[in-house]
């Protein structure tokens, strides 16, 4: 009985995950040009609350953080399905991760202090969370760059370790979400959870079992 | 500290005192009535108003639309939407909706510690035996932002002359509603709840400190701390507690609801201060609501000149 629920359910999997990779990887780029969609609305009709500038910000920021959880889920659910189709929506959004954590710095940037250098610097000396964000960004920013198909071919080996820092990156963003918040505000915990299960997967003995298990 | 016993602070020495100072600030000396005849059309361009609008006084020399430094009111659609009062969320523009049904009568303001005459006051006693007065202040709060608000109320120091502090009282102790069935964001148990706030004697004295009961020329809305709440605007906001349920004189320091949560980040003095940092956010600018840019922070809000001297002699940093 059990063999053959699994079986009723495997055996259409096995025959269609190819397709379903191939309707999902459009999907991505519409999925993750919507929250800038939106975002223009709202701005257009001045739906972003009282104070629009950190509206924004928090928006472009939960986007980024949501778009680098997703592609870092990508290569669990390809071990784990054995989904190797399912690769191809990685780079797409992690590229779009990149773009939002852009948009995310520009705002702090350019619209929040209105390049006030003095300002900027202060702020990322006293307040870590800073640090960490533009850590985080500086290294999706690189990861972006380089995630051209000439650098992967001109670095060799060298593009899989620096692309490795993708997981620095993941632990720097939910970092950097945790102590923008004032302690007690739990918004954050989800995204840092999921992060953290994420980035777990990766490690050497959970790695192990994952290939004895699926 | 300076302490004030009952004799030093009469209550036609309060009022001749507030009245010196309202004058520096541009806002006493005009009768109420004569003011209110003037100008019918309240001096809010918002649409959400109610025709009936209370009892306002506009302020004179300003045009009722500006503080003293000619800072521009704060639209009343930011003022009542835009709100941190996490008894109900975290979410600044959640807590209108889910403020929206709550109680606020009948309500009792319990007064104990260590004065001479403790025990209840309802609403309406408060109502009858304050008459509350339009203060335009400034409110920063510690976020990095802030507003400008007209509220209607009355200096806490009325209310300490009735109910008079004994000798023995350094400090003045403010507790919140605790009703985690109506208040949902109080199930959060991160916090310690209630909301506590504390101010020493000579600050709960100050002309500056009001019990505000209204605002924009209405009763206080339950987003904005109703029916009754404190207004220290030399403060950040957090100090400025919400719907006040006990009022307590005590002789040491109260440890505030912010304090117990994070004692590295919020002090019990919480002065704005642009040169004194925060671990989150920057204090030497703010953004003022419905503005683009970033302004500079003034020392003490900008009340600098009236509440410097209480402070006169003590590290700032380190009673932050």
């Amino acid at each position: 009985m059990k063999a053959w629920i699994s079986e009723s359910i495997s055996k259409p999997w096995r025959k269609n995950k190819r397709k379903l990779a191939s309707v999902l990887h459009p999907l991505v780029h519409v999925g993750s040009i919507i929250p800038l969609l939106v975002g223009l609305w709202d701005f257009w009709q001045g739906n972003l609350g009282a104070n629009p500038i950190l509206e924004i910000t928090h928006r472009s920021g939960i986007t980024a953080l949501t778009l680098l959880i997703l592609s870092l889920s990508i290569s669990p659910l390809r071990q784990i399905l054995k989904w190797n189709q399912v690769n191809k929506l990685r780079r797409p959004l992690g590229l779009y991760a990149a773009f939002y954590a852009g948009i995310h710095f520009a705002i702090y940037v350019i619209l929040d202090y209105g390049f006030q250098w003095r300002a900027l610097l202060a702020n990322s000396l006293t307040n870590k969370f800073i640090l960490l964000g533009s850590a985080a960004g500086t290294i999706l920013l690189v990861l972006g760059i380089t995630s051209l198909n000439y650098f992967l071919r001109k670095m060799g080996p060298r593009w899989k370790q620096l692309h490795r820092l993708v997981y620095a990156a993941g632990i720097l963003a939910a970092l950097h979400f945790l102590l923008a918040v004032k302690p007690g505000v739990l918004r954050p915990w989800p995204y840092a959870a999921i992060m953290l299960l994420l980035l777990s997967f990766r490690l050497t003995p959970v790695q192990a079992w994952v290939k004895k298990t699926f | 500290m300076t302490k004030k016993t009952p004799s030093e602070t009469t209550p036609k020495n309060t009022y001749l005192n507030r009245k010196e100072f309202l004058k520096a600030l541009g806002i006493a000396g005009t009768s109420a009535a004569v003011l209110a005849a003037c100008q019918e059309k309240p001096f809010i361009a918002g649409e959400d108003l109610p025709a009936e609008v209370g009892t306002a006084v506009p302020t004179p020399g300003t045009d009722g639309k500006a503080d003293e430094l000619g800072n521009t009111l704060t639209s009343y659609e930011d003022v009542t939407t835009y709100n941190n009062f996490y008894e109900f969320t975290t979410d600044k523009e959640g807590v209108v909706r889910l403020a929206k049904d709550f109680q606020t009568s009948p309500w009792e303001v319990q007064i104990g510690g260590l004065v001479e005459n403790p025990g209840p006051i309802s609403m309406e006693e408060i109502r009858t035996r304050y008459p509350t007065e339009e203060r335009i202040y400034r409110m920063r709060c510690v976020e990095g932002w802030s507003m400008v608000i007209p509220w209607e109320g009355f200096p806490l120091a009325a209310l300490l002359d009735d109910i008079k502090p004994k000798d023995s009282a350094k400090y003045i102790r403010f507790e919140s509603i605790y009703d985690p069935q109506t208040l949902p964001g109080q199930k959060n148990r991160y916090f310690p709840w209630p909301y506590v706030e504390g101010l020493r004697m000579d600050e709960a004295y100050h002309d500056l400190t009001l019990l505000a009961t209204g605002i924009y020329g209405e009763d206080l809305l339950p987003q904005n701390g109703a029916p009754i709440r404190l207004v220290v605007p030399w403060k950040y906001g957090f100090k400025s507690i919400k719907s006040i349920v006990k009022i307590d004189l005590v002789e040491e320091m109260p440890v505030s609801l912010w304090m117990e949560s994070a004692p590295n980040e919020y002090g019990f003095y919480a002065n704005v201060n642009p040169t004194v940092d925060h671990p989150r956010w920057y204090q030497a600018t703010e953004r003022r609501i419905g503005e683009f840019s970033r302004r500079p922070t003034l020392m003490f809000n900008g009340y600098e000149n009236e509440v410097g001297s209480l402070y006169e002699g003590m590290d700032l940093r380190v009673n932050f």
